[in-house]
């Protein structure tokens, strides 16, 4: 116990006369964690999918799947969602991640806000937010209406678009954040360069500065797709349905029918398209690339990289030779820039915005969700307060936000200090450890906790909530953490210790005060992704122990109603307090 | 029409302003065909922000630049036809040595075959043969500094920019690479503005430096000149050890002046300064391999106590001190016989021709 009190920071820890086992103390907690309620409970759920009546083959389940075309169908109708969802983010994110990466270090911050504050925000108030603005009597149809656009309002909802619109739109920020850590570190001076030696602007963004930057393009493309795969919340919402996704059917077949095994075969088939392409991933770009980004330059050989250089290249010129035919001398192409950023302020407000239209209807008097909203008064506010079941989700998803961050706090700080002296494939080990339940799908993780929670009796419970939502927080409480350790000078503490400091003291008064901004912004961020987290309620709560997402799904299913407002406009502000203090935190480093 | 001919930059009013803070102010400036010139300056003087606006990759807040005669303020910077070595190379990972060597002539639609031979010309001038095949981030310093050298170079361009190209690498490197720099300029004959802010390297390459301070052009002048004719005070202290000493004008005449060190009993002799009078108060300016040990009798010499003294074998460097308590730095250049240990009494001479007089604006600065 007094060795994990003590963490010793550095691989190369002075004093320590065992350091593999000081390592492995440290790793121990989140391993004794992670083994039985995430890699167990997801195999062994997994392996239901082979466990068939008798008489009946092993693959009877799949044969099932692959037989119905209506099964066929959703599958179809997944991948072709997750694909148009991975092409539409790409293309909306890369310029607004250009323009973050380039901007000034002032201007710079209130663009990295934007992007953060969707990006925690939760993901079910903002596919509210969509439906109120799409539907038949949303505002962007009384807009059209009344600048004569339409003459009677057009059905936006419930419809591939719609559901295109409302993941992209949750998938966006998320994308930007992945390419930004590429794009920043592009030197500046690169195209600039290039413009010296003869390549016009376009010319040089189409054969420098694209390709440096498609590592973290290719990277939010396969988190994007891998993510949107798993995704029920949004076709539910938005779509009709012929848009249902694969794990609307899992979630019916466990829910509704019990029916574990067909789940099951579902949830592998959802499995075995996530590793596909991270496989594929693997071939084309080099996973590598994924783990320490910039490090894909490396490998410049692959057909696709030569292909893809071909089409830019090309591309670049042609726009070249365009410019050139057109008589715009006089601007010295600074046109180009000002577009660019003129569209990620546009993306920005339509990521940011959506959101605020739930205010004006949490006050509506009317008992249905129509625009322009009609009178004033906070009954629906009151109401939530009057309900029971609303206080008590409220007040259970706070305790096990509280227990999560607590928990993660636990088991993540000494796990990220062992990462710290780890290197190669252990190292490598303990993050796919850590990281995987953030890039699986969280279905596939929630159903084999409910798979393990039946037989073990934690169905319903508190702890059982809190153990599934560590499982889902744990990486970001990390990434985010050890970021912050990564980033702290360690000479402070060797300068304080040549000064006499006892390690004890080194840690108690330089190390945890320079780096507690940070490790209470990390638990901040654990905190909200388990408020915000539905796919571990929705299966392990039972019917008694409901969180305060599960509450606003299952109420959003019947119908979106101005209570339902209320308690988004409520729950975002919430949110949005807690995110902002724990960007400031972050940032006071 | 003679000045068309060979000038290669000109300079007229250029400024540059980043809101309130003004990077440049107004600067003209002329470069001649094939001339070496050196913007020379503390860090903070402006010398990227001008060689920015020259490459047009920064643009002027007013002002003209004319390349060849020609109004060039208005074009983009891939139409200069300028090659640029940045401070940090700026050498593109994603290609090979050869790659980087070749993107300006492909840019320029050059057919294959062409590209392929001013590529090897360009990598042979910088010794780079061997390295044609590799990734630039596989390279040391000084191979990519010879990487950037040889792109800037490869598409024969009239004019090229420098923008402290030797910073980051090690003292030797430097040496090595600031032979090259020189061999490079006079076997292509092209017109280099060179950034840095080394005195060392100003002094070694330079045909001509252009000393810059807080965002303005303090001096322009050869090397030698710029050394032994500061016009201002700034100046003499920025290049090279000097002794600034305060003086007032005794006596003026068509063979100098006289001048009488300020709470020293000591009069020294200067070279004529038009638009001085007598009175003016005035800063001399002395360096110290120019002061020497006074022959016996000589008339006007100064008497001193050494302070210190620091023997450097070839050079002897004194610290010494005249009786009104004025500090003098003096460098002897192998005079064994004399040397005078610390305490010792000497005394000190320096020709008329050595004492460069600052005016009044000077004392003031
Ligand atoms: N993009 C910029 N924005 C604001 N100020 C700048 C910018 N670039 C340069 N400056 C300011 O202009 C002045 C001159 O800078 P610079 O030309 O880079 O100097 P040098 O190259 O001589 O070190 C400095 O005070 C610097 O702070
Ligand atoms: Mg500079």
């Amino acid at each position: 116990m007094s060795d994990r009190a003590q963490p010793a920071p550095k691989p190369r820890a002075s004093g320590a006369r065992r350091p593999a086992l000081r390592t492995l103390a440290l790793a121990a907690p989140v391993i004794l964690l992670l083994l039985p309620f995430f890699v167990y409970p997801t195999v062994s759920f997994l392996l239901r999918a082979f466990d068939t009546p008798e008489g009946q083959p092993w693959y009877a389940n799949f044969e099932r799947f692959f037989t119905a075309s209506a099964y066929g169908r959703v599958l179809a109708e997944t991948l072709i969602i997750s694909a148009w969802v991975t092409l539409a983010t790409v293309l909306v994110a890369y310029p607004v991640a250009y323009v973050l990466a380039r901007a000034p270090r002032r201007s710079k911050s209130w663009w990295a806000l934007f992007i953060l504050l969707p990006f925690w925000s939760s993901f079910l108030v903002r596919t509210f937010a969509l439906v109120l603005i799409l539907g038949r009597n949303g505002p962007l149809n009384d807009a059209a209406m009344a600048i004569g656009l339409v003459d009677s309002p057009m059905s936006l909802l419930f419809s591939r678009g719609a559901v295109l619109v409302g993941m992209t739109s949750v998938m966006t920020p998320f994308a930007v954040l992945t390419m930004i850590g590429v794009f920043e570190r592009i030197d500046r001076v690169l195209t600039p360069a290039a413009e010296t030696l003869g390549a016009r602007p376009s010319q040089a963004f189409f054969r420098i500065y694209l390709p440096l930057s498609m590592p973290g393009v290719t990277a939010a493309a396969l988190l994007v797709f891998v993510t949107s795969i798993g995704f029920f919340i949004t076709p539910a919402l938005l779509g009709s349905r012929y848009e249902t996704m694969i794990a609307q059917p899992i979630i019916q077949q466990v829910l509704d029918l019990g029916n574990w095994s067909f789940a099951a075969s579902m949830c592998v088939i959802l499995f075995v398209i996530t590793i596909a392409v991270f496989v594929l991933y693997d071939r084309l770009v080099g996973i590598s690339s994924l783990v320490q980004q910039g490090g894909g330059q490396r490998r410049r050989g692959g057909i696709g990289a030569r292909l893809a250089t071909r089409v830019f290249d090309t591309l670049g010129d042609g726009f070249a030779a365009l410019g050139r035919l057109l008589p715009l001398r006089g601007g010295k192409g600074r046109g180009g820039a000002r577009a660019v950023a003129g569209f990620s302020v546009f993306v920005l407000l339509v990521l940011n915005v959506p959101v605020l239209f739930l205010l004006p209807v949490s006050v509506t008097e009317s008992a249905f969700v129509s625009w322009p909203p009609s009178g004033f008064t906070l009954q629906w506010y009151a109401q939530f307060f009057d309900m029971p079941i609303w206080l008590q989700g409220t007040t259970r998803s706070f305790l096990v936000a509280f227990g999560t961050s607590l928990l993660c706090f636990l088991i993540g700080v000494p796990a990220a200090f062992a990462m710290l002296r780890l290197s190669g494939r252990k190292a490598a080990a303990l993050m796919v450890l850590i990281v995987s339940p953030m890039v699986l799908p969280k279905i596939v993780i929630a159903v084999g906790l409910f798979y393990l929670y039946a037989r073990i009796g934690l169905v319903g419970t508190e702890i059982g909530l809190v153990l599934g939502h560590t499982v889902v927080a744990l990486p970001y409480f990390f990434i985010s953490l050890v970021a912050v350790l990564k980033s702290y000078n360690w000479r402070l503490d060797d300068a304080a210790a040549s000064l006499g400091a006892s390690p004890w003291k080194v840690r108690r008064h330089i190390t945890l005060p320079l780096i507690s901004t940070g490790l209470i912004s990390s638990a901040i961020f654990a905190f909200v992704v388990s408020l915000d987290e539905l796919n571990i309620a929705l299966f392990t709560s039972g019917g008694l122990a409901s969180t305060l997402p599960k509450l606003m799904w299952e109420s959003a299913t019947v119908g979106f109603t101005p209570l339902l407002a209320a308690v988004s406009t409520m729950f975002l502000l919430f949110l949005t307090v807690v995110v902002l203090s724990g960007l400031y935190l972050g940032r006071r480093r | 029409m003679t000045k068309e001919q060979t000038t290669k930059l000109e300079i007229r009013g250029i400024t540059k302003s980043y809101g309130k803070t003004l990077a440049l102010g107004s600067t003209d400036l002329v470069v001649e065909k094939g001339e070496f010139l050196t913007l020379l300056g503390p860090s903070g003087s402006g010398k990227t922000t001008l060689l920015m606006m020259i490459a047009g990759l920064t643009e002027p807040s007013g002002g003209r630049i004319l390349i060849d005669g020609v109004d060039v303020t208005d074009r983009p910077s891939s139409e200069r036809n300028i090659g640029v070595v940045f401070q940090n190379y700026a050498l593109f990972p994603h290609m090979t040595v050869a790659e980087n060597v070749a993107f300006p002539l492909k840019m320029r639609r050059r057919p294959a075959d062409e590209i392929a031979a001013a590529v090897r010309d360009a990598l042979a001038i910088a010794q780079l043969n061997e390295l044609a095949g590799r990734y630039t981030d596989e390279l040391s310093g000084g191979q990519q500094q010879r990487v950037a050298l040889a792109r800037a170079i490869v598409f024969r361009p009239a004019l090229v920019l420098m923008d402290e190209p030797l910073g980051a690498l090690d003292k030797r490197l430097r040496d090595d690479l600031k032979e090259e720099i020189r061999r490079m300029h006079r076997q292509l004959g092209t017109t280099i503005v060179y950034v840095t802010h080394d005195q060392d390297e100003a002094m070694m390459l330079s045909d001509r430096i252009c000393l810059m301070d807080k965002a303005q052009v303090v001096q322009v002048d050869p090397p030698s000149r710029l050394y032994n004719a500061p016009t201002s005070r700034f100046a003499a202290d920025f290049l090279g050890e000097s002794n600034l000493l305060h003086a007032q004008v005794v006596s003026t005449s068509t063979e100098g002046l006289v001048l009488r060190l300020t709470g020293e009993g000591v009069a020294i002799n200067a070279a004529p300064a038009p638009g001085l009078s007598e009175g003016d108060e005035v800063l001399a300016m002395i360096r110290p391999e120019r002061l020497r040990l006074a022959g016996a009798g000589e008339a006007g010499a100064i008497p001193a106590e050494v302070t210190a003294m620091l023997d450097l074998g070839g050079v002897h460097r004194l610290r010494a001190s005249l009786a009104g308590g004025t500090k003098l730095r003096v460098t002897l250049l192998g005079q064994r016989q004399a040397m005078a240990e610390a305490g010792s009494r000497i005394a000190l001479a320096v020709d008329a021709s050595d004492v460069v007089v600052l005016g009044p604006e000077a004392v003031a600065s």
